[in-house]
């Protein structure tokens, strides 16, 4: 019988059905972030239950953190509680923490790849719904909330009912500026805010083949925000060199062990989806959103659309464009903006941050642009600092932050003010998310670092003259 | 959590698609460790730009103060993990929320707190949109029982409105027990279990790294 690799993860994980209908799913690694992770350890400590396997299990300081230089607890008030109770809770139950100071801290989703705690084919867990980032690396992941994660701490199992399988083939071949985040974007404009939805995605097909490991995980990552319950890129030879000597991966004949087993993980041929899409990319140009939420989406040539063209969505659209300050018809490129933000899980890792480096080495920030720099991780940060990537962002007047989840949720306080309309590398561009009253137009590093320059909504292709 | 037996309540329109969970409780609300899950339900929809409140939002309307009930439209909770997102409605009693289609892990989270998803057939959907509305004037307060213990997975839901046949409810042992749908010490057991017949295909983990 023919199987995904959907479905293969899903067996060899499968522990026992519930008689509510949920199956128990091994969870072979288990991140937190200090937003939610306190909640479930009081819940433990309610309950008198232990965490059995603190070794599978990693804490991470991301949401809440500073991203000023010599932080501390106190730099963002309102976060010290939050830290504070991650570390409590985690030494309590003997969990490892990756805290403020450490050289390995930052966003949960770009340090357990880097670390090599997310294998292929393995199971993964955190209590945030961009878990499945690290299903660029041929992982199922799954985000939860924090009565699931207080399970998962005790049991080492997550229960949910088996999702739909879905295959989102890619054809073509991207042209060049044009990304991950862009391809993701298309993605979601074009299946909608609930087109992922009871879902597994494995995305496919030759873009996918092309892209790098860091490109992978930015699709990934964008995977919940057409509602899909976990995404993934079937790992291949690219993907064994990448984590490959990577402190957590396994070393020696184990290593030849896992390797003959990931050499498995792809979706046989014969094996049917519930739902398949094919997406041709060839003629893709960079994407940016328009509105609040992710499916809002047009080419950088493109226009503001017209609510009357859209009967169906009417109000949603003028909604959006009433919250966005924006009137049908306008063009996106050209729209003047107040403030740039390169970072988060979706979109600040080294290549990430080369590519807007890249567009922003020789040139100034515009007059009157507020912008920013977060690397995914202080092992990002390092490394960019030693590629003197640092230093292109900060003569060209970007601020350089420590690692954290920082502007893209806001959990930290750093914010835009009301009004101002914002390129973000994020993932999210709902309303308020940036700060209230903030105008989010989502977009790759490339993409926001022109407009950083221009001081409007700008095509990187023109900036660089590959248009 | 709270058994679910049977819930009585003013039902509010909040007739939208995609109410992501930045809506339902901002993260910048989120400040504190036990933050007032009570104010932080719709905290931006509900105030003007000058804090104050908004009166045409719908949970400020006088016969909305004391809601029991959320009715609203497809992909309800996108966005979003935070669990906050469903304390906050239980923090107002809303009990049950009647949806055209509910985001993977809000409805997870809903019945992991006793917070009642149903998702009625289309048919069904609009009919008890147009009742609800339709009581919006009179004040009239459609209530949700839980379903007949016999019923099986598609359980009939009777309500004081019509008993559409497709309401789709599931895990509801736990919900009417008010056990947690997760019960750790079950699954503790399996999990163990499972771990000594694994056939140690997967590589395991390796000790613990030391930066």
């Amino acid at each position: 019988m023919p199987k995904t690799l959907f479905e293969k993860i899903w067996d060899a994980h499968f522990v026992a059905r519930r008689i509510d209908g949920r199956d128990l799913i091994y969870i072979d690694r288990h991140v937190l972030h200090e937003l939610h992770a306190p909640h479930a350890f009081e819940q433990l400590a309610k309950q008198g239950r232990k965490v059995p396997r603190p070794d599978l299990t990693f804490s991470m300081q991301d949401h809440t953190v500073s991203t000023r230089p010599g932080r501390t607890d106190e730099s963002n008030p309102s976060g010290a509680a939050f830290l504070r109770a991650m570390r409590e809770g985690s030494a309590r139950n003997g969990i490892r923490v990756f805290d403020l100071g450490d050289p390995e801290q930052g966003i949960s989703h770009v340090v357990a790849p880097e670390l090599g705690m997310v294998l292929p084919g393995a199971t993964h867990a955190v209590p945030d719904s961009h878990a499945s980032t690290v299903g660029g690396l041929g992982a199922m992941a799954f985000g939860c909330g924090t009565t699931e994660l207080a399970h998962i701490l005790a049991t080492q199992v997550i229960a949910m009912k088996r999702p739909k399988s879905m295959r989102i083939r890619l054809d073509g071949t991207l042209a060049p500026h044009v990304t991950a985040k862009d391809v993701a974007l298309k993605i979601i404009a074009q299946l909608g805010m609930a087109g992922g939805r009871g879902h597994v995605v494995e995305y496919a097909g030759a873009v996918v083949r092309a892209m790098a490991m860091e490109g992978r995980m930015t699709l990934c990552n964008l995977n919940i925000e057409m509602g899909g319950r976990s995404g993934f890129v079937a790992p291949d030879g690219q993907t064994f060199e990448w984590i490959a000597g990577r402190p957590f991966v396994p070393k020696g004949a184990q290593w030849e062990q896992a390797l003959k087993h990931w050499h498995t993980l792809r979706t046989d041929d014969d094996a049917t989806f519930d739902t398949e899409h094919v997406i041709d990319c060839a003629a893709l140009e960079p994407q940016i959103t328009w509105g609040t939420d992710p499916s809002q989406v047009v080419g950088i040539s493109g226009r503001v659309p017209d609510p009357a063209a859209d009967p169906g969505r009417r109000g949603a659209i003028e909604g959006a464009l009433a919250y966005m300050g924006l009137n049908p018809g306008t063009p996106l490129a050209g729209l003047p903006i107040n403030r740039v933000f390169i970072g988060s899980c979706t979109n600040a890792r080294l290549p990430d941050l080369q590519a807007a480096a890249d567009v922003v080495r020789g040139r100034r920030v515009a007059e009157g642009v507020v912008a920013m720099v977060v690397p995914g991780s202080s092992s990002v940060k390092r490394e960019a600092e030693a590629n003197g990537l640092d230093k292109v962002f900060r003569d060209a007047g970007f601020a350089w932050g420590e690692s954290g989840c920082s502007m893209c949720a806001g959990g930290n306080g750093d914010r835009g003010e009301p009004g101002e309309r914002i390129v973000s590398t994020t993932n999210r561009n709902f309303e308020n998310r940036q700060g209230p009253k903030t105008r989010t137009h989502l977009a790759s590093p490339a993409t926001a670092a022109a407009s950083a320059i221009a001081g409007r909504i700008a095509d990187v292709r023109s900036l660089t003259g590959a248009a | 959590m709270q058994p679910f037996t049977k819930h009585t309540g003013i039902a509010v329109p909040l007739l939208k698609d995609d109410i992501n969970t930045d809506q339902v409780a901002p993260v910048q609300a989120m400040r504190a460790l036990k933050p007032d899950y009570k104010a932080l339900l719709f905290m931006r929809a509900r105030q003007r730009d000058d804090g104050s409140e908004d009166p045409d939002f719908v949970l400020n309307k006088p016969q909305f103060r004391n809601p029991g009930i959320l009715v609203t439209g497809h992909n309800f909770g996108a966005g979003s993990s935070r669990e906050a997102a469903v304390w906050g409605m239980l923090a107002n009693n809303i009990r049950v929320i009647v949806a055209r289609s509910f985001a993977d892990i809000y409805r997870e989270n809903c019945l992991q707190n006793g917070l009642l998803p149903v998702v009625l057939a289309p048919s069904d959907a609009d009919a008890f949109e147009q009742r609800v509305i339709a009581a919006m004037a009179r004040r009239r307060s459609p209530s949700i029982s839980r379903p007949r213990p016999s019923a099986a997975r598609a359980a009939p839901m009777s309500h004081s409105i019509s008993r559409p046949r497709t309401a789709r409810v599931s895990w509801k042992g736990s919900m009417t027990s008010g056990s947690r749908s997760s019960t750790p010490t079950r699954s503790r057991r399996s999990s163990k279990a499972w771990r000594h017949r694994s056939p140690g295909c997967r590589p395991r983990p390796t000790a613990a790294y030391k930066a």
